[in-house]
This record gives structure tokens, sequence and C-alpha cells, in this order.
């Protein structure tokens, strides 16, 4: 390194450290990133560090709240670095990155996600409109396992008809931590609608969970055509979750204990509801 | 000149009408009273005889009761023996189906397969009965009383083919840790650490496609599920009836929890002596403050184990299992569940660990084989 370098470069440590821990502290920290000052090319800009590919590329989300990703041949040059709070990282640029073509770049964007906590909302809320399903999946395993956030009830609720299944599943299973007032509705509209198997196993646990004695009806009723053991399985645990009562995965105990009981649970002016409309459509299906 | 008649004094006719209406007005109470008297008398000695039947068959009950303690001190006993209850004595005679010579069962001959097992208890107790010095009864005319009690048995087959370390009986259920570390290993292991004696199992065993389960294991860095079949080793297994096997034995649990949602803490059997017992919870069960033990533990809804927990033996769970909080968690056995494996809000970064050991399960077995399963008991 020549001469007169040194002190510029110990001056840019020294402001980008400033930048870096001037970002007020959020929430509990769990790690730390590098925040590095870049030079590619002529060009020079600061950003954290996120992830390097398999490639030799380098994910950094920019302090501008981009993810840029800088090939191996760029001739990327870290002029200097200084480690910063991981809710210093901007989410957006994180967000962005639950989509990316590397998978080491989408695991680490969603682990710093993760780090992140309830910061991590907003952004969050952009990755469920994401184009790549890959983000949308990953978001919501993020909101999975973060408390519930009412204000994500829309977006959420839209991905309970996205094209891909396992976003579906995580989507039913979100829903139901916010647990909006039509989350009952939701689920059994899901149950009736949806026929993958993950999504309607899904369905089925929700719906034992609601608490909601209704929910008897539409199981026995769901039951009627059903034949995989997992479901079947799944139904019956959630039949003794909504009446407290066990008669294990005997089909014809359950209606009767149903049919002599389903007054004093729902009461008298509660008729039960007629048979879905998509039983009537497999039977003649068959 | 007629002689005067005798002249009648005025008030002997009235006498003798009153006399006669006294007469007439006291013979239905005299009725009354005699069949009032009757209906006491009657009842009395209803009443005395029913007490005299209800203590013979109460000296007969707790005869039974004796030989059923009888059998928990020495499983193999068989025989007969005066138990005096109150000054009723009762006659208990314990046969074991197996080898008494008497086709009991009616099915396939004398002391057929089908009869193995099974521990007859046959309890006789008379009230008013005169005895010689050798206990035969001295014929003499009394009103005797006889109470019995036959108790039919069935001694504990505690021996559960295990095929994994972790059998999950939905397919779509969850094993999911959030990131925490855990092992479920098949991979045979004392109970001090060292190497069992038996080949390697699977570490989740499941009747279905295992995809799922196996995509949820290895997205956790932090997971290590070990044994045959792959890695990680999660296999598709013939199907257990976990709910048939919960409720063959939770007909012997000792130990209860009858509330829908109970909390637990202390020992469920020793551990230290591995003397096993059977825990049975009849709804959600929660496990806190370092539980330990030896044994089965039946949970008909949701188990949560929180804090430290070390057990040797067979976990059941017909809803979830849930590790939680912080301190180590250590399983030796297996467990089996019809919904998810899960480990929430671990704490402390203590390893949750569910290792098969074939030695504890035979200890286990071998043990709890001494119990007996009631399967009718008929009082007269």
């Amino acid at each position: 390194m020549s001469a007169p370098h040194r002190p510029l470069r110990r001056l840019c440590g020294v402001l980008l450290a400033g930048a870096a821990l001037a970002a007020p502290v959020r929430g509990e920290e769990a790690a730390t990133v590098p925040h590095v000052l870049w030079k590619s090319g002529e060009q020079r800009f600061s950003g954290w560090r996120v992830a390097a590919g398999d490639d030799g590329a380098v994910a950094i989300a920019t302090d501008a709240g981009e993810l840029r990703v800088v090939a191996k041949g760029d001739e990327l040059e870290e002029i200097a670095r200084v480690d910063g709070p991981v809710s210093s990282v901007p989410s957006g640029a994180l967000a962005r990155g639950l989509g990316h073509a590397e998978e080491k770049v989408r695991d680490r964007c969603q682990e710093l996600l993760r780090a992140q906590k309830e910061l991590a909302f907003p952004a969050l809320a952009t990755a469920l409109e994401d184009d790549a399903v890959e983000a949308r999946r990953r978001a919501l395993e993020l909101l999975v396992r973060l408390p519930p956030y009412p204000k994500l009830t829309d977006g959420v609720r839209r991905r309970l008809t996205d094209p891909d299944e396992a976003v579906r599943k995580l989507a039913l299973r979100v829903y139901a931590q916010i647990a909006p007032e039509d989350l009952f509705e939701r689920v059994c509209w899901v149950l009736d609608h949806d026929d993958a198997p993950a999504v309607e196993h899904e369905a089925i646990v929700q719906v034992g969970r609601t608490k909601d004695p209704h929910g008897v009806d539409v199981l026995l009723d769901h039951l009627v055509d059903l034949e995989a053991r997992s479901l079947r399985v799944a139904t019956f645990d959630a039949l003794r979750r909504l009446t407290a009562r066990d008669f294990g995965r005997d089909e014809e105990a359950w209606r009767a204990f149903w049919t002599n009981h389903r007054k004093e649970v729902v009461g008298a002016d509660d008729p039960p509801p007629p048979p879905s409309t998509r039983k009537r459509k497999k039977v003649a299906g068959r | 000149m007629k002689s005067p008649k005798p002249m009648r004094r005025p008030d002997e006719r009235t006498k003798g009408s009153a006399a006669l209406v006294c007469l007439t007005a006291l013979l239905p109470l005299v009725v009354a009273g005699g069949t009032m008297l009757a209906v006491v008398v009657r009842g009395r000695t209803a009443l005395e005889t029913e007490l005299a039947k209800k203590s013979a068959a109460d000296a007969a009950s707790s005869g039974a009761q004796d030989a059923l303690a009888k059998l928990q001190g020495d499983p193999d006993f068989t025989g007969s023996y005066d138990v005096d209850v109150g000054g009723t004595s009762a006659r208990v005679t314990i046969t074991s189906w197996s080898d008494d010579k008497v086709d009991n069962d009616e099915l396939n001959g004398v002391d057929d397969p089908g009869e193995a097992g099974f521990v007859e208890i046959d309890t006789v107790a008379w009230v008013n009965v005169v005895t010689d010095g050798n206990g035969n009864r001295i014929d003499v005319p009394s009103r005797r009383f006889r109470g019995s009690a036959d108790v039919l048995l069935k001694r504990l087959d505690a021996n559960v083919a295990i095929a994994q370390s972790a059998y999950v009986d939905d397919e779509n259920s969850d094993v999911e840790f959030d990131d925490a570390p855990y092992t479920i290993s098949g991979a045979d292991t004392n109970l001090d650490g060292s190497a069992g004696p038996l080949p390697d199992i699977p570490g989740i065993g499941v009747p279905g496609d295992p995809a799922a389960i196996t995509a949820q294991v290895a997205a956790n860095a932090s997971a290590s599920v070990l044994g045959s079949g792959g890695s990680p080793s999660v296999v598709k297994v013939a199907e257990t009836d976990v709910l048939t096997l919960m409720n063959h034995y939770l007909k012997a649990a000792t130990i209860h929890f009858n509330g829908t949602d109970d909390d637990a803490t202390g020992a469920l059997g020793d551990l230290a002596t591995m003397t096993p017992a059977i825990a049975h919870a009849h709804g959600n069960l929660r496990l806190h403050g370092g539980v330990t033990g030896c044994g089965m533990l039946l949970v008909d809804g949701d188990l949560v184990i929180d804090d430290k927990f070390d057990y040797a033996g067979l976990v059941f769970a017909r809803g979830s299992i849930t590790f939680t909080g912080e301190g180590k968690k250590n399983l030796h056995g297996a467990l089996l569940t019809t919904g998810s494996i899960l480990g929430k809000d671990l704490h402390g970064g203590e390893r949750v660990t569910v290792e098969y050991s074939s030695s504890v399960l035979t200890t286990v077995s071998t043990k709890l084989a001494n119990s007996y399963i009631l399967v009718s008991w008929t009082q007269r």
C-alpha cells in the first residue's frame, strides 16, 4: 500500500465506523455484520457485506437500500470495514435478497432478517408481493417465527390463493397466528377449495385450533370423501381438539356423537350447514 | 199374687253397651298395632339380612384387594389363603390360567396359549358361619350369608416393538425446531452413553412419504437425525397403531393427571434405580421444574417439555410434543406421536436428545411385566 493512501484509508475507516455505529440500535442485537467501504473500478460505495456466492460474487446491501451483487471479475476492493449491528442493515435490501438466484444469498438474507425480528416487518410485507416464489415463501417462513403482525393481514390473505402450494400452506399458518375475525371462514374456504394435500392438511389442523365448534360440521363433512391417511389422522386429531372428546379414529363413533350432541354444543337454533359443493363434485366425478 | 219382677238396676244395660263399644273400638287398633309391629320386625329382619350380605360382599371385595396387593409384591404367587376382615373371614384363591389344567376360556383346549398371562382371583366370604379349628364349616342351623368376588387379571406385556427412535404417525406433521440444536438418534445407546448391543434403526419413522419431514430436518443446520436408512435418517416404516397401544397401557397406569390441562414436576418413576411407572395424562400435560422418570408416559393431548428433562422409557402423545425453555432434555428409549415434534423458544443452547436404547426399553418392559391389567371384576 502506498504511503499517501494510508491516511485516506484511516479517514474512511473512521467515517465508516461512525456511519455504522451512528445508526440507532433497534431491539436486541444478536449479530454484527461488516459495514464496508468498497471500491469497484472507479466507483466507491459503502454497504453491508451480506454474503459471498459460490462463483465469488459478493452480495452487498448498500446504504441506499439496494441489494447489489458484484461479480468476481469486477475487481471489488475493500477499502475499510467495521462491524455494525444487524439492525442497521437495510431490511428492504435483505428482503429483495430472499428471491436471489444464489441459495447462499437467499439463506443469508433470511438469516439476517430473522435476526432483525420485528424490524423486518415492513420489508417482509414487500417480499410477500415479490414475483419470486422463493421470496414469498421465505418471507412467510420468517413471519411464522415472529410475533403476529396484524398490519400484514391483507398481504397474507392474498397469499392464501398463491399459485405455489408451499406458500399457501405457510400463508394459512401465518394467517391463523394473526387470527383476524374472518379466520374461521377463510380456513373453511381453503379446506373446501384447495386440493393440495399439504394445504388441506394445514387447513384441517387450523380448523381444529379455531376452537369454533362449527368446525366439527366442516370436518365431518370433509371426512366423507377423504381417503388420504394423513388427512384422516389430522381430522380426528382436530375433532378431538374441538370437542375435548376422543373416539380415536372411529368415524362412525364421531358422527354418532355429533348427531346426538350437536344441539347441546352449538345450540338448537343453529342448523347444520349444507354439504359442501366440492364434495358433491367429487362424488359426481367418481 | 204375682211376685214382683226383680228390678234391674238402671245402669246395667248401659254398662254392657259401653263395653261392647269399647271392644269394637279397640279391635282395629289392636289389628293396626299388630300389623305395624309385623312390618317393623320384617323391615328390621330385611335390614339385618342386607347388612349381613353387604358385610359378606365387602369381606370378599377386601379379600380380592388383598390378593391384588399380594400379586404386586409377588407377581408369580398362586394358591389359597384366608384373610380376616373385621371378624369375617374371606377365602382367597389365586390361580394362573396358564397351568391350572382347566380350559378357562373354553377355546382351544386346556391351558392353551390364549390363556397365558391371565390370573384369576376367587374370593368367598361367609357371615354367621361357625368353623372348626381347621377352618372347616360346621353345619349348624343359622342364617348364613355368602359374598364373592371373581377378578380376572392379565399380566402386562410391555414389550413394544420399536422400529425407530421417534415415530411420527402423520407424514404431514412437523419436525421443526426453529434452528435449535437437537439429536434424534436410532443408534442403540445405553443409559451411560456406551454403545448398545443392537444394530442401528431409523432416527425418525413415518408410515408414509418422509419427504416433507426430511426437508424440515435438512433445513436446520443444527439438526442431527442419525440412524439407518440415510442421512438424515427419516425413513418410511410400517404403521404403528399408537392409539391402541396407548389404550392398552393406560390401564396399568399408576400416576394420573385427570385435568384437560395439567402441569407436572418431580419424578415419574425412579430413574436412578430404573424402577418404572406408567403415567397417564387425560389431557394436555406440561412438564417443568426438572422432571426425571422411568417407564411410560402416555399423554392424551399435547405434551410440552419445559426446563430440564431426563427420562428413560417410552413417551406416547396423542397430540404434539414440544420441547421448550432452558435445560438439557434427554429421552433414552423412544417416542411415538400422532402429531408434530417441535422445539420452540429453546434457550441456553442445550441440545434436545432423543436416543434409541434397547437396554432401557428391555429393562422397562421386564419390570413393567410384573404389573397386571384388570380385565373384569364380578361381585356377588
